[in-house]
């Protein structure tokens, strides 16, 4: 197995930008485990492929050189995670279809209840009726991904689309929370 | 209702979506909980936040890759080039094989030159020597004469290190400057988060990964020395130690460049001329 340097060089990374990747390889490893370990990949099969996942990572990466020059680190990790799962999701579409539904379903099963409570409580309706909201598909985004996709205010916040300061995405659920309450009570 | 391809997903985490499409994007991904799941799975494997667990199997992994034999990379067929892989050739023209062997070979002819005068000389030199090829902040220059085996022969239980009663950033660099890499590591990264934009402790940090036994610590050491430089692209122990990982790690050219960058925010001083050293012997390749 390569290390790090070979493996970028093998991938056309030669130079600056190789440089400038190859302290990325612990997070790609890492995105790589926590993908295949939703899918119930155990550690041993992981030891055993993680060397030619990195290869493909970086042979993958050098396809997308230049949206990586102009990308800031955030999008960087999000390029990162994304080839990350498409690797892993590749590999237990091969080993078993079954698998590669894990994962994507194991994060929502977390919370099946409160889902299913959502499924009854029609949160958008509610929060339509709110005349105070003038951030309605936004807010019900955030709602549902706290409530239902279980991503803790911090993961929600690291969406840089969504532009939130620290800590606010506890206050908009807090929020929420208020505005829902008289609703559930009828 | 069209879903969101996973690039769209992407730039939607990463902030580069633009403006226009952000909005039906997240009109969307409020109704649709296939799409929600897939960015929720994007925004929960790209969490920052390395687990003990995590930080395990990928140190596992890692060392793994550190002991299988490297593997110069021409070795390797190239995608584009499939037919060109002769291994025999391969090994014996790959021109970074002979730098470094080269590099070695002069190194060793330096120091045999410099051990073999006189033993006051080497002891005057010895007692003004740096210990090992990196630069401390804050240091003045000392040559670097001495391997990391000698010095770590100094450290026998018979004599040992008296520890100061100081903070991290002071017994980091106690432990850097007694070549007790896996303390100075400890210590430094504590100092690291407690002071992030301190230019020295990242410097130092950058050392003490550099120095250390673990081959792969070199990426962390290139991390630590370019987030010092982006602090301040003037700061001169960042320079010159970037310039030290980049050999050690292959990548010559940018060496010789970071070597270049160096000479023009530092062209006098001691450290200035091992520079020019530097670049002369790769010249001479």
């Amino acid at each position: 197995m390569a290390g790090a340097p070979e493996i970028a060089h093998l991938s056309g990374f030669g130079g600056a930008i190789g440089a400038v990747l190859l302290p990325l390889h612990v997070s790609l490893l890492s995105y790589l485990w926590r993908a295949f370990r939703l899918t119930g990949g155990s550690r041993t099969d992981f030891m055993s492929a993680a060397d030619g996942w990195i290869r493909q990572a970086f042979r993958d990466l050098a396809r997308e050189k230049r949206a990586l020059v102009r990308a800031d680190d955030r999008s960087v990790h999000a390029i990162l995670g994304r080839i990350a799962i498409r690797i892993v999701a590749a590999h237990t579409r091969a080993v078993c279809s079954q698998q590669n539904d894990a994962l994507y379903a194991s994060d929502s099963d977390v919370c099946p209840t409160i889902s299913a409570l959502l499924d009854l409580l029609d949160v958008e309706t509610a929060l339509n009726a709110d005349p105070d909201n003038l951030n309605l598909r936004r807010d019900l985004l955030i709602f549902k991904l706290h409530f239902v996709e279980c991503l803790t205010p911090q993961q929600i916040e690291s969406i840089q689309s969504l532009d939130l300061p620290p800590s606010s995405v506890e206050i908009i659920l807090n929020h929420l929370r208020k505005r829902l309450r008289p609703r559930t009570v009828e | 209702m069209q879903h969101l391809t996973s690039e769209t997903l992407q730039y939607y985490v990463g902030g580069s979506l633009p403006t226009a499409d952000v909005f039906d994007a997240e009109q969307h991904l409020a109704l649709c909980h296939g799409c929600r799941r897939e960015l929720s799975l994007l925004v929960r494997i790209t969490s920052s936040d390395l687990t003990e667990e995590e930080a395990e199997i990928v140190g596992s992994v890692e060392a793994s890759m550190r002991k299988r034999p490297p593997v110069p990379a021409r070795f390797f067929p190239l995608r584009s080039h499939p037919s060109s892989w002769v291994p025999s050739r391969a090994l014996f023209l790959d021109w970074r094989f002979v730098t470094v062997a080269l590099t070695v070979l002069i190194a060793a002819g330096l120091m045999w030159v410099k051990f073999s005068a006189s033993n006051s000389e080497r002891g005057r030199q010895l007692a003004s020597a740096r210990a090992f090829e990196g630069r401390i902040a804050g240091h003045a220059y000392g040559e670097f004469i001495r391997t990391r085996e000698v010095v770590s022969n100094e450290k026998t239980p018979s004599s040992p290190l008296k520890v100061p009663n100081a903070g991290n950033e002071e017994l980091g660099r106690f432990y850097l400057e007694h070549a007790d890499f896996q303390n100075a590591v400890r210590y430094l990264e504590s100092a690291k988060a407690e002071h992030p934009t301190s230019l020295s402790i990242r410097n130092d940090l950058g050392i003490a990964y550099m120095e250390g036994s673990e081959e792969s610590a070199l990426i962390k050491a290139v991390g630590e020395l370019r987030q010092a430089l982006a602090l301040n692209p003037q700061y001169e122990p960042a320079l010159f130690n970037l310039a030290i990982a980049y050999e050690r790690l292959g990548y010559l050219p940018e060496a010789e460049q970071q070597l270049k960058l160096y000479l023009q925010v530092d062209s006098e001083s001691a450290w200035a001329q091992e520079v020019k050293s530097k670049l002369q012997l790769r010249q001479h390749r």
